[in-house]
């Protein structure tokens, strides 16, 4: 080393500590609530199967039944939309990617993004803000290279002293604003790309059951992992036509149907989130909203803290330079 | 005003009434998300530290009610969950120089950086640097630069004498100087300062 600084300092000075965003705050506290749920379960049997994703998890073990019995239970409209674009889902043209070629996909949106709020030198606890975001993901089909390239904006604030601290402290320099930032990540595949997801809904079910490791995943954590398997990714006409026949089985209620699109939507806790798939099945939209907001960090009710937009997911043939 | 209940009793008192563990994970996983994106990166952060909280759940009969605080015993777990991320990585690192070059790549956990310098920027955080280090220096590294704790807090997470902690930051500071030289002779204007 040349500057003669001790190797640990010069590690934390280039280190990245993140703050957790509030869906990602949301999502870690529902796999935690969902093992709480399981061991609950575990203890009064009688009462984890009255409920309805209880229900389905548990007809992976008594057979077709209780499946049936979601069925009715689900609402019957979002149940039709989305069998609907699983069929024609399943008719649409393989997108094909050759060795070589990558997989595209952009999306712009924003996420709700929280700082404790001594970093504003502001007394509180947090502060939260809106944070825009494009980002363009390239991943070659074989999952082993992924290069992300997120473009952050100017943060929209709830609080205007916040705004200006936020400057006043060079947070916009830390949150890479206006800047574009590039990422490789090579021969690590994300856990759900590890597995060969069966393309019949019953064993999608059950496979998806098994990687949320729990008896009882919850509507949302289902719903979750099911729109993670078609968001950036570019799965066969089966898979994805089995995705949303799985999501056909769930407790959803239908937000809106159109010529072009269908928007679902779920509710887990205090918030709600909504995935708009167009009439093959693609993801075009998602958003979630905190419906009782967040009067600690000062996010009033109906904040809506997730809303991105997908272009379809292409094949090409290069990286940009 | 009632006393708040410290985390021993929150725990030990989760062991009938399952729900008020979500108390902890409240108090905690901030900082605990902090630190695994500090070893590595956001992309890993989410999983890493929400299973950090499942495993706890699941392992909280094991927590001495006697302790206040369980955050030394999440990052225990926390160090444990990024080792065998890195574990895993390193593998897959190998499989991929394997299908690349057509050749065994080095193997050991401690091996990997060198060569791989090409794709330093390719992982992110800390984790280059930790993949430089064996497994048992690479724990106390993560706790002492990732999560900041001290020497005796290290070892009371680690159950080893403070002693040991220290000898095996010595042995990580040396190993790590000679990373760190590696990557600015491959690539000298890669790094800021």
């Amino acid at each position: 080393m040349s500057d003669g600084r001790d190797i640990f300092d010069w590690l934390k000075d280039h280190m990245d500590p993140l703050e957790p965003t509030r869906d990602e705050v949301q999502r870690a506290r529902c796999r935690l609530e969902a093992a709480i749920e399981a061991e609950k379960a575990a203890r009064k049997p009688s009462t984890a199967r009255r409920r309805l994703v209880g229900g389905i998890a548990a007809a992976l073990a008594l057979g077709i039944v209780v499946v049936v019995v979601g069925l009715f239970l689900a609402s019957d409209r979002a149940e039709a939309a989305l069998t609907e674009i699983a069929e024609a889902a399943r008719q649409a043209a393989a997108l094909d990617a050759p060795e070589g070629s990558f997989i595209f996909a952009e999306s712009t949106g924003f996420d709700l993004v929280g700082r404790e709020a001594n970093e504003f030198g502001l007394p509180g606890e947090s502060v939260s803000y809106l944070l825009p975001r494009t980002r363009r993901v390239w991943k070659s089909p074989d999952d082993e290279f992924v290069m992300l390239e997120v473009t952050y904006g100017r943060p929209t604030f709830l609080d205007p002293e916040a705004e200006a601290a936020y400057y006043e402290m060079g947070l916009d320099e830390a949150d890479q604003v206006g800047e574009t930032v590039r990422e490789r990540f090579i021969g690590i595949i994300e856990a759900v790309d590890e597995i060969d997801w069966p393309t019949d809904p019953e064993g999608l079910l059950a496979e998806m059951t098994r990687y949320l490791g729990t008896d009882s995943p919850r509507t949302a954590e289902f719903v979750n992992l099911a729109v993670n398997l078609l968001r950036e990714r570019n799965p066969s006409p089966q898979l994805r036509a089995a995705i949303l026949e799985v999501l056909s089985e769930l407790p959803v209620d239908l937000i809106n149907e159109d010529d072009e699109s269908v928007t679902i939507g779920t509710q887990d806790g205090g918030r709600l989130q909504t995935f708009t798939f167009n009439r093959t099945g693609g993801l075009v939209a998602e958003t979630a909203v905190l419906i009782d907001g967040e009067p600690k960090s000062g996010i009033p009710p109906g904040t809506i803290t997730t809303d991105i937009r997908y272009q379809p997911v292409e094949v090409v043939h290069g990286l940009p330079d | 005003m009632a006393k708040k209940p410290t985390d021993g009793e929150l725990i030990q008192l989760s062991l009938e009434d399952p729900d008020l563990f979500a108390e902890i994970f409240d108090a905690h996983y901030a900082a605990i998300y902090r630190f695994v994106s500090a070893a590595l990166g956001r992309l890993r952060a989410e999983d890493i530290a929400g299973e950090v909280f499942v495993r706890a759940f699941e392992s909280r009969h094991r927590f001495d009610p006697s302790y206040e605080s369980a955050r030394p015993w999440l990052y225990g777990i926390a160090s444990n969950l990024i080792q065998d991320h890195l574990r895993k990585t390193a593998r897959q690192h190998r499989a991929y120089q394997r299908a690349a070059t057509g050749e065994e790549a080095q193997s050991g956990f401690e091996n990997e950086v060198a060569s791989r310098v090409d794709a330093a920027r390719s992982i992110p955080g800390l984790m280059d640097a930790l993949m430089a280090l064996r497994e048992e220096e690479a724990s106390v590294v993560i706790l002492f630069v990732a999560g900041d704790r001290t020497y005796q807090e290290i070892a009371s997470i680690l159950e080893i004498p403070i002693g040991t902690v220290r000898s095996r930051l010595s042995r990580a500071r040396q190993t790590l100087r000679n990373w760190r030289t590696d990557i600015d002779e491959e690539d000298p204007g890669d790094h800021d300062e």
